[in-house]
């Protein structure tokens, strides 16, 4: 700080106050540069009291653009204690709360405005407020005359330091609105959904008694017939003329074919109806299993039998038994007639894709025909060459579709086939 | 007589509703030369027949070694017929082969719970028959 001369500006006698040993200025000299320090001094004095007030103006300004912003924001804003008194609020908090002016929302309880059931909310919102630390919200709603109340989102944060909080609320009415007509949308989709199923199912249901009402009505009387045309043929004697026994032997064998095929539909109608039930099967052990039940058949199991090792899938084992029987069943039937018959099951896992493989070295098809393969009653080859009634691969594809596999197959006249099932398609 | 003696035909009950199904069964039995076959028409005289025995020819009742017995019946059904002949501890032991003409897996499940001996498609056949004797005899 500069040292104050107390000497009057421009009085006394200069010579007294000169320091010994130096020379003297003039005292007219001195008061002279006292004189302009001094007016520059005022004038530094006078720029920074205009800089001041300039200063002040601007800072005025923009806190009346402040005050204006919080004023006129579209969302309530109240600074309120820890007991929620309104301190402070805008135009739209005074709005939401029915009072023309903000002013005279001050000095009252916030909660006085909320119906008795909200109040516990919004006092446990300034509770959590009050610890301090990160934005809370609530929700709270303001009753309105006749009518839904206006639903708000109170968001809210304690100033530091402080015993006050700022309260930001936003009228959700609409979007709560809007949230609650997705959720009865829903809510109604979902039920329709339900009564389709129902529906559905009991389609299925009746259908499935349809299937066994026939399995019942027709299977009976062909079984009759079959069992008459084999008391026709034991009642022949020496004297029966020939063409007698073989008419009998033919209505035998049409009508245990006919049984067959109405067994085959009732299988198949039962595959498509039967919901399909996933767990981990070792396949491996499911096709070791079809082998014995195809050998207990009558079938003759080639002795070049392969099947793959450790084949774990996610499947119905039932399903997948009955469709691994199918395929394991025609490659050994089709190999059937070759010299060295062999049939293999095999697993690939390329790049992640997993794949088996039913192979046979038998009569194989013509690749040109199979379109028909997977169809029920598609059958490739002349009755009587090869016992079958077209029903097994239709089942196959069936029980594929149900994994979400896929199957095709390749093959070439005498050339044998490959049943190719792909588990990631 | 013994029902393990093979070269014997035993004793069979036929449970069959269906007059034509009961001619084409005795036929089939006859060709295989079970001859000693009696019918009952209904699950409840079934049900009498393998408790109490028929009025044999001897003053000795006659009673079945082996039941033949179709599902498929009106009124008590042959599912009915088993439950409750495995309910009395005096026939709960009884030897039943079932016949049908439905290949109703649930049924077949049912009967094997049940402990059938075996299931039998009709028309029968007396040499599928006689191989299910054979083999539940020896086996």
């Amino acid at each position: 700080m500069k040292r104050i001369n107390h000497q009057p500006i421009g009085s006394g006698d200069p010579g007294r106050s000169a320091p010994p040993g130096r020379r003297k200025p003039t005292p007219s000299s001195e008061t002279a540069r006292l004189l302009h320090e001094l007016q520059v001094h005022q004038v530094e004095l006078q720029v920074q009291n205009e800089a001041l007030l300039e200063t002040q103006a601007r800072l005025e300004q923009e806190r009346k653009n402040y005050r204006d912003l919080f004023d006129f924001a579209p969302l309530g804003y109240f600074t309120v204690d820890l007991q929620g008194t309104v301190l402070q609020t805008n135009q739209a908090g005074a709005a939401l709360l029915r009072e023309a002016d903000p002013s005279w929302t001050l000095g009252r309880g916030l909660d006085s405005f909320l119906p008795p059931a909200d109040r516990a909310v919004l006092h446990r919102f300034l509770s959590a407020l009050s610890q301090g630390g990160r934005r809370r919200t609530c929700e709270v709603v303001l009753p309105r005359a006749g009518g839904h109340g206006v639903r708000l989102e109170l968001q809210g944060v304690r100033r530091e330091p402080g015993v006050t909080c700022l309260v930001m609320a936003t009228d959700i009415t609409g979007r709560h609105a809007i949230q609650e007509g997705r959720r009865l949308l829903a809510q109604e989709l979902e039920q329709r959904v339900q009564e389709r199923t129902a529906q559905l199912e009991s389609a299925n249901r009746d259908l499935a008694a349809f299937a066994h009402m026939v399995s019942h009505e027709m299977r009976a009387p062909i079984a009759r017939m079959e069992g008459y045309g084999r008391m026709l043929q034991d009642l022949a004697d020496p004297g029966t003329p020939p063409r007698v026994r073989d008419i009998a032997g033919r209505m035998e064998r049409g009508s245990r074919r006919m049984r067959a095929v109405i067994d085959g539909l009732l299988q198949l109608t039962r595959v498509s109806l039967d919901k399909a039930c996933f767990e981990t099967v070792d396949l491996s052990r499911v096709a070791w299993e079809a082998i014995e039940d195809l050998a207990q058949e009558g079938l003759r199991i080639p002795k070049r039998l392969s099947i793959a090792e450790g084949i774990q899938v996610e499947g119905d084992r039932r399903l997948l038994s009955l469709c691994l029987r199918n395929l394991l069943g025609n490659a050994v039937k089709f190999s059937a007639g070759v010299p060295r018959p062999e049939v293999a099951l095999a697993y690939h896992s390329v790049e992640g894709r997993r794949m088996l493989a039913v192979r046979d070295n038998g009569a194989g098809f013509d690749p040109a025909l199979a379109g028909g393969l997977f169809q029920p009653f598609g059958r490739l080859h002349p009755e009587g060459l090869f016992e079958g009634l077209g029903i097994g691969l239709a089942m196959v594809r069936m029980i594929v579709d149900k994994h979400g596999w896929r199957i095709r197959a390749e093959s070439a006249v005498g050339g044998g086939s490959v049943f190719y099932v792909e588990l990631d398609p | 007589m013994n029902p393990s003696d093979l070269s014997q035909r035993p004793r069979l009950l036929l449970v069959e509703d269906s007059a034509e199904d009961v001619e084409l069964a005795r036929w089939a039995l006859g060709v295989e030369g079970y001859t000693d076959v009696q019918v009952a028409a209904d699950g409840p005289s079934a049900l009498r027949v393998i408790r109490e025995g028929l009025p044999g020819g001897d003053g000795e009742a006659w009673k079945p070694e082996w039941t033949l017995l179709d599902l498929r019946m009106p009124g008590m059904d042959g599912l009915e017929v088993l439950r409750r002949l495995r309910e009395d501890p005096a026939t709960a032991e009884a030897r039943v082969i079932v016949l049908t003409s439905t290949e109703d897996p649930r049924d077949l499940q049912a009967c094997r719970g049940m402990g059938v001996l075996g299931v039998l498609d009709k028309p029968l056949d007396g040499r599928a028959l006689r191989g299910l004797l054979r083999a539940a005899l020896t086996g």
